[in-house]
């Protein structure tokens, strides 16, 4: 029992982190109805850049409790600057053309990083600097919770909350809803389609970033390939939660992990 | 005496693609009057609002909106932009934002307003045009029939204190009883709040009703142009367009 407990929390702590990610899908395809494939590597770019930030928070010796706040937010920025320039070179050319040319592109932007990622980076896995010393929470009756865990599922939760309000509170947001709803009627009553549309790359992409940071906070080997698996996970999540559906893709992430975990974490198979 | 035109459409142009939908197409719409486009189906109608609406792009010629006592070339106007001009399009099948509130429909409509009492004065008005809003104002969009669609739509449209309304087949798919009610809305709003509205409609009986003026395409062409009256009294136009 306590081994499906923990495995349970496990998967919940990992969930968080695919729903973040699903989340990119989801909004994206909300706006574009495009299957955003280069997902999976900006959550991969997210963790490249927050082991750079965290490398010098870690020179400059900043005090502990500030570098992992410093890592996730350096690791945003990069990730919302990436997100803006994948959707303007990228995709917006080819708002016109049909569906199928759109994905495709989006593979090839996917390779691109793949691939130019081990050019600048290089193939090996790096060591995702220490951000946050590991402690244990709760370790009672087998069941360990630490403090990377629930760091890693607080912060989830709190960007989900904030993505939350504002899609649904704030002018932008409701203008995200109204794009995913009928983009000929929002231009109609003024809303520059185009701009919504970077909007909600740099959103995806942000939260992707966020994915990566906390990753590696748990699983710190980072390397230019290691956002495949991810984010075909993530993408199944999406569709799990309904594709285009933003709490479907929250819910979807935590329910395919945990649901993975609880049924095959205590077997001798070794999945991702 | 006549008014001056505020809007202009001269020898326009568009095609999708391969297919010509307006073969030079000169238009005029004078201020608080409400101009009726006839027509059968694929005579060009919906295109004419669309292009004046920046929806499709031109071809050829001109579309001139006059606005502080100077001409405004509306060509090549992206179409987010329109509506600053104080032009509303309410397009064919309503096209309401199926998953937000009537509310939030009605906000959307003022998207670019910033003046607060203003935007509130205005939903209490649309709210007092058509009751049926105001009874499901947190409803979804998508769960209204579909004469309160298109009310929420023409709602919508108001909200952005337009000077023109462009109107694409409002009675399309709605009951007869409501097809009343809405003409007769429309007519109120030219009446009590001055607004020129150009109406696009199949059913030209009702149009002719409440139109000052109208013009019948056919192929996208102008097969004929005048004042209600002469059109109903025409025969070409009872025999084609108003069964006989």
């Amino acid at each position: 029992m306590s081994t499906f407990v923990q495995q349970v929390l496990n998967g919940l702590a990992w969930g968080s982190v695919y729903a973040l990610i699903a989340l990119g899908y989801t909004m994206v395809y909300g706006v574009l109805k495009l299957i955003n494939f280069a997902h999976g590597e900006v959550y991969m770019m997210g963790a490249m850049a927050g082991y750079y930030v965290g490398r010098w928070a870690q020179k400059a010796e900043l005090p502990m409790p500030l570098r992992l706040p410093v890592t996730l937010l350096g690791a945003m920025a990069a990730c919302a600057v990436l997100g803006f320039l994948i959707e303007r070179f990228a995709y917006r050319p080819l708002r016109q053309a049909n569906r199928l040319s759109v994905l495709i592109t989006a593979i090839g932007v996917s390779l691109l990083l793949q691939n130019g990622g081990q050019l600048v980076f290089g193939a090996d896995p790096k060591y995702f600097p220490q951000v946050l010393s590991y402690s244990e929470v709760v370790n009672t009756g087998g069941v360990v919770l630490s403090n990377i865990q629930l760091v890693i599922m607080v912060t989830a939760v709190a960007l989900m909350a904030a993505l939350n309000l504002f899609v649904q509170k704030t002018r932008s947001g409701r203008a995200m809803r109204a794009v995913a709803n009928d983009k000929a009627a929002a231009q109609l009553v003024g809303i520059s389609v185009d701009r919504i549309i970077s909007l909600t790359f740099v959103i995806g992409s942000v939260l992707a970033a966020a994915a990566g940071v906390l990753v590696g906070l748990s699983n710190p080997k980072v390397d230019p390939l290691m956002g495949i698996m991810p984010g075909l996970k993530a993408f199944v999540a999406a569709v799990l939660g309904g594709i285009g559906n933003i709490p479907g893709a929250m819910l979807g992430g935590r329910a395919a992990r945990a649901g993975r975990d609880a049924g095959l974490g205590d077997r001798p198979l070794d999945l991702p | 005496m006549e008014a001056a035109p505020i809007l202009r459409l001269e020898n326009v142009r568009v095609s999708y693609g391969a297919v010509r939908a307006l073969c030079g197409v000169s238009v005029e719409v004078r201020e608080g009057e409400i101009v009726t486009l006839l027509g059968s189906n694929g005579a060009g109608k919906s295109s004419l609002l669309r292009a004046i609406s920046g929806l499709v792009p031109l071809l050829e010629g001109r579309i001139v909106l006059r606005r502080d006592g100077q001409d405004v070339d509306l060509r090549g106007v992206p179409a987010h932009q329109i509506v600053r001009h104080g032009i509303a399009h309410v397009p064919e099948g309503r096209r309401v934002f199926a998953s937000l509130s009537v509310l939030e429909n009605l906000e959307m409509g003022a998207f670019l307003r910033r003046d607060g009492a203003g935007i509130r004065a205005d939903l209490d008005d649309v709210f007092t045009l058509f009751p049926r809003l105001a009874e499901r104002r947190s409803q979804r969009a998508e769960t209204l029939s579909g004469g309160e669609q298109q009310m929420l739509a023409i709602g919508r449209a108001l909200m952005s204190r337009p000077r023109i309304l462009l109107m694409d087949e409002p009675s399309l798919g709605i009951a007869p009883l409501l097809v009343k009610t809405i003409f007769d809305t429309i007519r109120e709003i030219n009446v009590e709040r001055r607004m020129t509205i150009v109406v696009v409609e199949q059913n030209a009986r009702v149009a002719l009703g409440v139109a000052h003026r109208g013009y019948v395409l056919e192929v996208g062409e102008i097969a004929l142009a005048g004042s209600a009256a002469d059109l109903a009294g025409n025969d070409e136009v009872r025999k084609a367009y108003l069964g006989g």
